[in-house]
């Protein structure tokens, strides 16, 4: 029973990670692509609270967790702040108007 | 006392003239001359002066990188001091004569420091090549002669022929440079080996020695422009013609005969070897020389020439001629700067280099005529000439070893060879004058190298006996014997052997005498023969087809470069799937 | 004479001093006195710099715990990754004083600087695996930062919220794969992964080694996951380019290597070849990395693809030790990560230094630059010739060693990747030499500026390193070589 959790839990945190990763790979609004990757650290932070708990380790995991979180909330701070300065200078947030820059 | 010192003075005097030289160049330009004189015959004293030194041992300078296990050998013996010898006095009279040559470079803006600092690293690094036994110091001296080769073919670098042809001649030596890399590492991995006295020993396992020779032999191919990577010579003539003399002709491309003789003792138990140089020579001597007759530009002429006389070294090399090919490359080095020397005088007076933009030269430019004829009659293979003795004894000993259809080829070429020569001089010196100009001799200090370079053609088959000695006493590992000119004189009288090659090259003239002018008609109005030729017998179309391939799939690449962040994600996530299946795939 | 290891921590420390110090200076400066700013920025690269080299004179090494908790190593890897994050640090701040000196915002480049340094020593010393994420991370972060520097121009904003949203994605896609091996195994600690990593199922260690390959490797532009480096690395200012290229996208590289070595069992080689999957991605890498720079006309972007080509010699390295256990193919590949450091770095030092005088990264605009900045002119073709593996530069040695490494390991396979290599340095030619044709030769009209030598020079010591190091290698070797103990004790001690 203990293992049927395990993968339960293991396999939420897959499935988030995939959502994540999908809604990076296919939305054109940037909003919804960091929203894609906040989801995929959600899907990877209750893979680490899993590992804990199927190890005993809660109390490591937790450290884990909350580096990660502190880390995102920094990644996610430096994004939203150029997505301000793309917003200023194209009135949208979109990744077709980001396409200046290729070959 | 030993004499060592002096080789280790002929390979680094020069490459500290080569930074002294421009440094000097700020301050005055005739200082400049005089230092870059003065390195040159400093070099040339200390590469004659290393003839004392040789022996059959090789000798640790320095102990380099002990961290590999590698140090900085020499080995001085006949093989190796003759090439530096070459290289240090041939150098020296090619810097005097740029002195007046080059004058014009510098009014139109080249930068003369430039041209001797390249000349003198080029001159240090091609006598520490023939002098090192270190195979990475080896290397390193074989690159910085491709190096310079490229930096000084691209010397008007405001010509963009003369820019892709350095770029040409760089990127297909350095090809022939990925064989001599993977020799390298090959020899040094499997069987400890970072030495050519190393190598001699026996102990390597065979399929290393296979892929070592393999290696030796694609930059051999590469360096001495032999067939199929022989394209680049004739384009590397756009280099100025003091630069096609000293490197294209009487040193660089010397340097892959240079290398296939030196590793001939360790590689010649591998039955494949001698047969392949054999072969590759003398195709490529009788490609050569079939190009050079249909080329109308004087130095393609004299290229083609060059190449041409590679190939019989080569393939004498294959036939265990070690010493006929040796000095062979002598008197190759000798003839072959005077002839590019004499056809500098020419071009310089007459503006082109188109030989039917000349003609009945020898009244205006009287010494560069006989200086060219002196040049054409050593090549051809009179006797009196240095020429005749050198071609006749490696013709000799490819027969002798019982190589026939070598040998055959080698005939063939021998009558091409002079067809071309009479040639060249008919339509340069003689023949109906088509240039109005005014013309004259050249300057007194290119005319000097000129005179000496005669006397050398003319005399310096008389150092047979002295050379031969001393190659069979400082080069046990090879099939060398002494021999005394008499002997030599008596073997060459020899039929057929002798004889024919000399019947040949008057029936050749006899040839082109009487039906020159017609072949000329027809060459210039494209025949498929000179469209043949124009084409590199191919070989250069394809190379051409190739880059041009290769430009086009990366030119389409950049369409994977899309600007758009979904695809690339997407590409990060099908990297993941591919890798977890190959792994999964592989997995036992 | 045994020093605590604690020691160790000393040039990690010097770093976050200076992050402090140059923000508070910076704060107040402009102008003349942002030059101050660069300079004590410079003097802290310089202290790490000092300290790295005496404790890896000193032969410090052993474990401590950074802060009480963080476990670190002190040794020979540690030691060449700080040296050369500091030492191209050191020349990047003294050529940022006059090169940066009227950019706004300096509060933000110098501290960055140094904290994205200070991620790259960290992991170098970083002994647990999560650590190990941490710095890496530490190190990413700060070079978002400095990618979208110049927040007025549009290609920094495009090209940086790009990286942020690649590099994100990878991190958290390699996060996956230490989730996974913490969970199978129980640890996140190098050294007890080492042992422990055998207990993971092949069907979690195989995606786990995928994973990681692709999160650290995105970092370390391998090939597919190299799409945001020509942007990045052209839109960042060019001191930045200078140690992204230069150091970053290296650290990414040994960050993969360094866990990619939990999967090799003790005394033996990887139970899964991923060591040969490397090899053929590097091969994969350097090609497409050349064979997209040809046609690049802008002289950064080209210099970049160059980077990711670079990467590849170094990965080939890497991943014949890993399949082979080849010790050769460590040496080499620690030895370009360094002459590449050099080199790439120089490269782009003048290139910004180009960019300074004429206004242009258009390389047909840029021509006969090299007559106006003879120094950077001529340093740019030794870099360049270097990077294509001309002897006598440095970079031809270490190639040279990567090669044998391919001969020591023997068979059809190794010969392929070695001639591959040789072949992807021919081909570079192709438009390393055209590119110094072009700056150095060609006709062009520039007017006259006079060139600060705080910029000129970082690039002349770098150029006149990779010409020593070539012709005498045998020190910076020694400093590789430690370094390869360490690596090769992970690899079973060969």
């Amino acid at each position: 029973m203990a293992d049927g959790f395990l993968a339960l839990n293991l396999g939420f945190a897959m499935a988030l990670f995939a959502l994540g990763l999908f809604a990076v790979v296919a939305k054109e609004s940037l909003i919804r692509i960091l929203l894609g990757i906040e989801v995929m650290g959600k899907g990877v932070t209750l893979a680490f609270v899993t590992a804990g708990y199927a190890l005993d380790q809660l109390g490591t995991a937790q450290a884990f967790v909350f580096t990660i979180i502190v880390i995102e909330v920094v990644v996610t701070a430096i994004a939203l702040a150029i997505m301000i300065r793309l917003q200023h200078a194209t009135g949208r947030l979109d990744i077709r108007a980001m396409r200046r820059l290729a070959g | 006392m030993t004499y060592e010192v002096f080789a280790v003075l002929a390979i680094f005097a020069p490459l500290l003239g080569a930074g002294v030289v421009p440094l000097v160049g700020l301050a005055s330009r005739r200082a400049r001359d005089v230092t870059a004189i003065a390195f040159g015959l400093v070099t040339a004293v200390a590469t004659l002066l290393t003839l004392l030194a040789v022996g059959p041992d090789p000798v640790r300078v320095y102990a380099w990188i002990p961290i590999l296990g590698v140090g900085f050998d020499l080995r001085v013996d006949a093989l190796g001091a003759f090439i530096a010898a070459i290289a240090g006095t041939i150098g020296f009279l090619v810097v005097v004569y740029s002195l007046a040559y080059m004058r014009h470079a510098e009014e139109e803006g080249y930068s003369l420091s430039r041209y001797y600092a390249l000349v003198l690293l080029f001159i240090g690094a091609m006598i520490g090549l023939g002098l090192s036994d270190s195979l990475l110091a080896f290397y390193i001296f074989w690159e910085t002669v491709g190096l310079c080769s490229f930096a000084l073919i691209s010397f008007y670098h405001r010509d963009a022929k003369a820019r892709r042809a350095g770029l040409k001649a760089f990127a297909v030596t350095r090809v022939g440079d990925i064989g001599l890399l993977v020799a390298l590492v090959a020899l040094w991995s499997a069987g400890g080996v970072v030495t050519f006295s190393g190598l001699d020993a026996a102990g390597i396992p065979r399929d290393i020695l296979g892929l070592a020779a393999f290696g030796f032999l694609l930059a051999a191919i590469g360096k001495s422009a032999q067939v199929p990577l022989h394209v680049w010579l004739p384009d590397a003539m756009e280099a100025p013609t003091t630069i096609s003399a000293l490197i294209h002709a009487a040193t660089m491309v010397n340097a892959g005969v240079y290398l296939v003789a030196r590793t001939f003792p360790a590689l010649e138990a591998l039955g494949w070897w001698p047969q392949a140089l054999l072969w590759i020579g003398s195709i490529t001597a009788l490609v050569a020389a079939l190009s050079a007759y249909a080329e109308p530009d004087l130095k393609r002429v004299l290229a083609y020439s060059t190449v041409s006389q590679l190939g019989y070294m080569v393939a004498a090399v294959g036939a265990g001629a070690i010493l006929a090919s040796q000095f062979h490359l002598l008197s190759q080095a000798i003839f072959k700067a005077l002839l590019f020397l004499a056809a500098g005088a020419v071009i310089q007076a007459v503006g082109t280099r188109d030989m039917y933009g000349m003609g009945g030269l020898r009244t205006k430019m009287p010494l560069a005529s006989n200086a060219f004829l002196v040049g054409v009659l050593a090549m051809v293979g009179i006797p009196l000439f240095n020429g005749f003795w050198s071609k006749e004894l490696l013709l000799d000993a490819v027969l002798e070893h019982g190589f026939l259809a070598p040998f055959l080829l080698l005939v063939v070429t021998t009558f091409v060879t002079a067809a071309y020569s009479w040639r060249a001089y008919w339509l340069v010196f003689h023949g109906t004058p088509r240039f109005a100009g005014a013309a004259r001799d050249a300057p007194r200090p290119m005319s000097a190298v000129l005179v000496i370079l005669t006397g050398a053609a003319a005399t310096s088959w008389l150092l047979l006996g002295p050379y031969s000695e001393t190659m069979a006493a400082t080069m046990p590992a090879y099939p060398v014997e002494p021999l005394g000119l008499i002997a030599a004189g008596v073997a060459i009288l020899r039929w057929p052997s002798g004889l024919v090659p000399l019947a040949v090259a008057g029936l050749s003239a006899y040839f082109v005498f009487r039906y020159g002018p017609r072949f000329e008609r027809r060459l210039r109005e494209g025949s498929a023969y000179a469209r043949l030729v124009r084409s590199g017998f191919l070989l250069d179309a394809m190379y051409n087809a190739l880059a041009r391939r290769l430009a086009d799939s990366a030119q389409r690449l950049r369409s994977t470069q899309t600007g758009d962040l979904n695809i690339n994600v997407a590409g990060v996530l099908g990297g993941i799937v591919v890798i977890v299946v190959v792994l999964l795939l592989g997995v036992v | 004479m045994a020093v605590a290891p604690e020691v160790a921590v000393l040039p990690l420390t010097v770093l976050l001093a200076g992050v402090v110090v140059s923000f508070l200076q910076a704060r107040g400066s402009r102008g003349r006195g942002a030059s101050w700013t660069g300079l004590s920025a410079s003097a802290f690269m310089f202290l790490a710099f000092a300290s790295a080299m005496g404790l890896q004179a000193a032969g410090v090494s052993g474990r401590f715990q950074l802060f009480g908790t963080v476990p670190m190593e002190a040794g020979g890897l540690a030691y060449l990754l700080a040296l050369i994050a500091t030492g191209l640090g050191m020349a990047v701040s003294l050529y940022s004083v006059t090169y940066m000196r009227e950019e706004p915002g300096l509060e933000r480049y110098y501290p960055l600087l140094l904290l994205m340094t200070a991620g790259i020593v960290g992991i170098g010393f970083a002994a647990d695996l999560f650590s190990l994420f941490v710095f890496f991370e530490l190190m990413a972060i700060a070079s978002y930062g400095l990618v979208a520097y110049d927040v007025r121009e549009w290609e920094p904003l495009e090209a940086g919220m790009k990286y942020v949203v690649m590099s994100g994605t990878g991190s958290l896609v390699a996060l996956l794969g230490i989730a996974l091996v913490y969970f199978f195994a129980g640890t996140t600690d190098l050294a007890q992964l080492q042992v422990e990593a055998v207990r993971i199922p092949p069907a979690a260690s195989v995606p786990a080694i995928g994973l990681l390959v692709a999160g650290f490797g995105l970092k370390a532009s391998i090939v597919p996951f190299h799409t945001w480096l020509p942007d990045a690395h052209s839109a960042a200012p060019s001191g930045i380019s200078a140690m992204l290229s230069g150091i970053v996208i290296e650290a990414g590289l040994l960050t993969l290597v360094k866990s990619l070595g939990i999967f090799v069992v003790p005394g033996g080689l990887p139970e899964v070849s991923f060591g040969f999957l490397l090899a053929l991605l590097a091969v994969l890498t350097m090609t497409a990395g050349n064979l997209l720079a040809l046609h690049q006309k802008d002289l950064k972007r080209m210099l970049a693809f160059s980077s990711i080509a670079q990467v590849g010699y170094i990965l080939l390295g890497f991943g014949l030790a890993f399949e082979y256990g080849v010790r050769s193919g460590v040496e080499g590949s620690l030895f370009h990560l360094l002459n590449h450091a050099m080199m790439k770095g120089g490269a782009f030092l003048a290139a910004g230094l180009f960019l300074w005088y004429a206004g242009t990264r258009d390389l047909d605009r840029l021509a006969g630059i090299g007559r106006v900045a003879p120094i950077a002119g001529a340093s740019f073709a030794v870099f360049a010739l270097g990077l294509a593996g001309v002897p006598p530069m440095s970079g031809f040695l270490s190639k040279l060693l990567i090669a044998k490494a391919g001969l020591d390991a023997g068979g059809a396979w190794p010969l392929f990747f070695v001639v591959a290599l040789a072949a992807n340095s021919v081909l570079s030619l192709a438009y390393y030499v055209p590119a110094v044709n072009r700056i150095v030769f060609a006709e062009g009209r520039h007017p006259a500026r006079r060139v600060p030598w705080t910029m000129q020079a970082p690039i002349a010591a770098l150029a006149l390193l990779t010409i020593v190091f070539g012709l005498l290698p045998d020190l910076p070797l020694q400093v590789v070589s430690s370094a390869a103990d360490a690596f090769m004790r992970i690899l079973g001690g060969a």
